[in-house]
């Protein structure tokens, strides 16, 4: 078990990329869906307002 | 294993001005204030940079590379073990499908903001307001 999470000696290299890319996947996703949901929140409370003006 | 973080190396140049490509789209972007002025520079500088994709591709068959010969995008069989390869493929398939599905959700976002004073926008979402107010009352 502690030979394979060794990585033959590479263990730095292998599981630094392993935790870069799961952290910047998840990010994107994550903050891409926020910024979707704000956006139409956004377009929607100008929508509203607009109305009530009207 | 290449032995050495940073070569001017074909391949590992013509990746660096591929990101130096990214770069000057995002830096062009953000430094044109005027929308309709951005989209053009920027998709000029997009297509102009496209010239860069084969170069990349081509990098190591037309000069000496540390980098291997093709491995993947050729007309002979791969040359890469093929327990290695069905995870590779696999992985490919699903980075390619999560950027599509990223894409298509920052397309959206983009069409929102610019659209949001045309009336389909405003039946789009008013629409679905009104039916999700229904639900609750």
């Amino acid at each position: 078990m502690s030979e394979f999470f060794a990585m033959g000696g590479y263990a730095k290299y292998v599981w630094s990329s392993y935790t870069i890319s799961i952290v910047v996947l998840v990010l994107m996703v994550v903050l891409t869906k926020r910024a979707l949901r704000n956006t139409r929140e956004q377009v929607l409370r100008r929508q509203q307002s607009q109305r009530e003006m009207q | 294993m290449w032995g050495t973080y940073w070569e001017w190396d074909p391949r590992l140049t013509s990746e660096l001005i591929l990101l130096f490509l990214f770069l000057g789209y995002i830096f062009l972007r953000q430094a044109l204030g005027e929308t309709r002025q951005a989209d053009r520079a920027s998709g000029i500088l997009a297509i102009v940079g496209i010239i860069n994709l084969p170069i990349i591709h081509y990098s190591v068959e037309w000069w000496t590379s540390i980098h291997q010969g093709p491995s993947l995008m050729k007309l002979e069989a791969p040359s890469i073990a093929t327990d290695m390869l069905w995870p590779l493929l696999v992985m490919i398939l699903g980075y390619k499908l999560l950027f599509l599905a990223v894409l298509m959700s920052s397309t959206r976002i983009e069409v929102l903001q610019r659209e949001k004073n045309s009336r389909w926008v405003s039946e789009q979402l008013g629409a679905k307001t009104v039916s999700q107010q229904g639900g609750v009352a």
